[in-house]
């Protein structure tokens, strides 16, 4: 597999306080990379580390398969574009001029693309408003249209959707959907807005304390997080001949606990049980959301 | 570089704060001269033959002002790129910490520079214009004194941008560079006034006139060497000492040093400036 990021040990520590602690993640390309943790947890350290803002105390980072500490790793930063904490725009110029800005940063030798970036974000009808008198939702888009001037194939987003209404996390979301299925730009996007990051990512890294504690894809988090019933039973190889007869999907999670996934008949259930000899202890019902599964992630007691 | 020096000067070009500064240093040039105007024609209603050169003028404005409106327009342009967090964006799209800090400081450069040769146009130009009497020194003269100015305000300039790229509050840069500015207007002062003794001394000249001198500090004790190295090597105490042209008994007006003052005064800013900047953790 192809990796756009890939950390090594990473670390980043102000004074005694250890902000990354050894933080190993892969973002592979085309992704769209959820990146969840509480705050302070280390998700926009490690997006200033990458973004080249700060220097890593010990560890390692590729961009693009280029080092941090190797001297190209500016030419692998010009294929990136990102958003780190607020968008980076000039409150004093209207969408269009901090656009023609970017793209002066950039050198590029026209300003062509400038019309067809703000259709992408939905701001062509900004006109001569300054970003100051921009809603947060408009700043938020402009910050993006800002991060896709050098039409980057990697994008990094910190917690783009802090402190949108409903409608601007709707326009963020779809945003980024499009641009990952269209320009099939990879993106690491940083929140502690779970249900919101469930609706996007392909691929999640969960960080506590400053390490990655877990990294899955949406397939393995789903199953993870699946709807199913719990069942307590007396001889769980009998349950698992029935459930095979039934066609119905299942883990056997020990000799006596099994999770059915689907919804099968109870009482159907039941009576074939019985017909095995096996009695039935309980039954629940089980409903793991994305936060509780973060909570047992990283211990939820301890950060009661 | 050639690109963030590019992008910069279309911003700079656009800022409301360089155009106040032009302004500001147009309006101070033309107060000056016509301050200079007023008192020439008082002074010519008693003496008709009454001479008010604008030599004095010349660096006037520039001593008093420049420091403080460069404060206030680089701790504004600068401290802009850290409140808005576009200094970020110049660094994710590749650009080096070095490239940035240069490219800044040619951007504070060539800003005190419009403000310093706006201020002397006007000066220079009223001058041309018969507003003021001519000048004293010769052509040249007034070019070297320029030429020397422009090199202090470039040094005073690469100190407020030190401060500016190491301070990351747009507001608290802007308050120190401008607190320093008016220190070192009020530093130079007392510098320059430490080398006099506080003592007068009465001379006969050949025709009989009797002419009062100071009495200064030698230059070539060990506190007089420090005081005149201080004097001569901080930018605000060079334009002092250019303003009041000096050069009496054993104080000497050592101009033609200050340019190399200055410029390792810029690299020594710089260089300090650089390193730092890219070792600074950015937000």
């Amino acid at each position: 597999m192809d990796y756009v990021l890939k950390t090594n040990g990473l670390c980043k520590y102000y004074r005694q306080f250890k902000a990354i602690n050894g933080l190993t993640m892969n973002v592979p390309k085309g992704a769209i990379y959820g990146f969840v943790g509480k705050n302070g947890a280390g998700k926009t350290t490690l997006i200033r580390l990458i973004c080249g803002l700060q220097n890593p105390t010990s560890g390692e980072f590729e961009l693009y398969g280029v080092k941090n500490n190797d001297k190209s790793i500016s030419k692998s930063r010009r294929r990136m574009g990102a958003v780190v904490e607020t968008p980076s725009i000039y409150l004093d110029m209207t969408a269009q001029d901090n656009l023609k800005q970017q793209y002066r940063f950039i050198g590029l030798p026209s300003f062509d693309g400038i019309q067809e970036l703000l259709k992408l974000v939905g701001l062509e009808n900004a006109g001569k408003k300054k970003a100051r008198n921009f809603s947060l939702g408009m700043k938020q888009r402009l910050g993006i249209a800002v991060a896709l001037c050098g039409n980057p194939d990697f994008l990094v987003l910190d917690e783009p959707i802090n402190g949108l209404d409903p409608q601007g996390i709707i326009e963020i979301r779809e945003l980024i959907l499009k641009l990952n299925r269209e320009r099939q730009i990879t993106v690491l996007i940083s929140s502690h807005i779970l249900d919101e990051l469930s609706k996007l990512a392909t691929n999640y890294g969960f960080i506590d304390n400053g390490r990655i504690v877990r990294e899955m894809s949406a397939e393995e988090l789903e199953g993870a997080c699946r709807k199913c019933l719990r069942i307590n039973v007396s001889d769980a190889g009998a349950l698992a001949r029935v459930l095979d007869k039934m066609g119905i999907e299942y883990k056997i999670l020990s000799g006596s606990i099994a999770d059915v996934y689907g919804k099968p008949n109870i009482t159907q259930l039941t009576l074939a049980l019985a017909e095995e000899k096996c009695e039935v202890v309980s039954v629940e019902e089980r409903d793991e959301s994305l936060e509780s599964f973060y909570i047992n992630l990283v211990g939820g007691a301890k950060h009661e | 570089m050639s690109r963030l020096v590019r992008g910069d000067f279309s911003r700079l070009f656009k800022s409301k704060v360089f155009w106040l500064g032009v302004i500001f240093m147009l309006g101070a040039a033309v107060v000056i001269v016509y301050v200079l105007w007023n008192q020439i024609q008082y002074e010519r209603r008693f003496h008709p033959d009454y001479y008010g050169p604008p030599d004095f003028i010349l660096l006037y404005g520039i001593m008093l002002f420049d420091g403080i409106v460069i404060s206030i327009f680089a701790g504004i342009f600068i401290g802009s790129d850290y409140r808005y967090g576009t200094i970020r964006n110049k660094l994710i799209m590749g650009h080096s910490r070095t490239a940035i800090f240069l490219s800044n400081l040619i951007i504070c450069f060539t800003s005190a520079f419009i403000m310093h040769i706006v201020y002397i146009a006007v000066i220079v130009g009223a001058a041309a214009a018969g507003l003021t009497d001519k000048f004293e020194m010769s052509p040249e003269e007034i070019l070297i004194y320029i030429l020397i100015s422009v090199c202090s305000v470039l040094a005073m300039t690469s100190v407020i941008l030190l401060l500016c790229m190491l301070i990351p509050s747009r507001t608290a840069s802007t308050v120190v560079a401008l607190v320093l500015s008016i220190m070192a207007l009020f530093a130079a002062q007392m510098i320059d006034g430490i080398r006099y003794k506080g003592e007068s001394v009465n001379t006969v000249l050949p025709d009989g006139y009797v002419v009062s001198h100071y009495v200064y500090i030698d230059d070539m004790s060990t506190t007089g060497r420090i005081i005149k190295f201080v004097n001569d090597y901080l930018p605000q105490n060079q334009l002092f000492q250019l303003v009041n042209r000096r050069s009496v008994d054993n104080i000497k007006l050592d101009k033609e040093i200050f340019p190399l003052y200055s410029l390792s005064l810029v690299a020594l800013s710089t260089t300090a400036g650089i390193l730092v900047f890219r070792k600074k953790d950015l937000k």
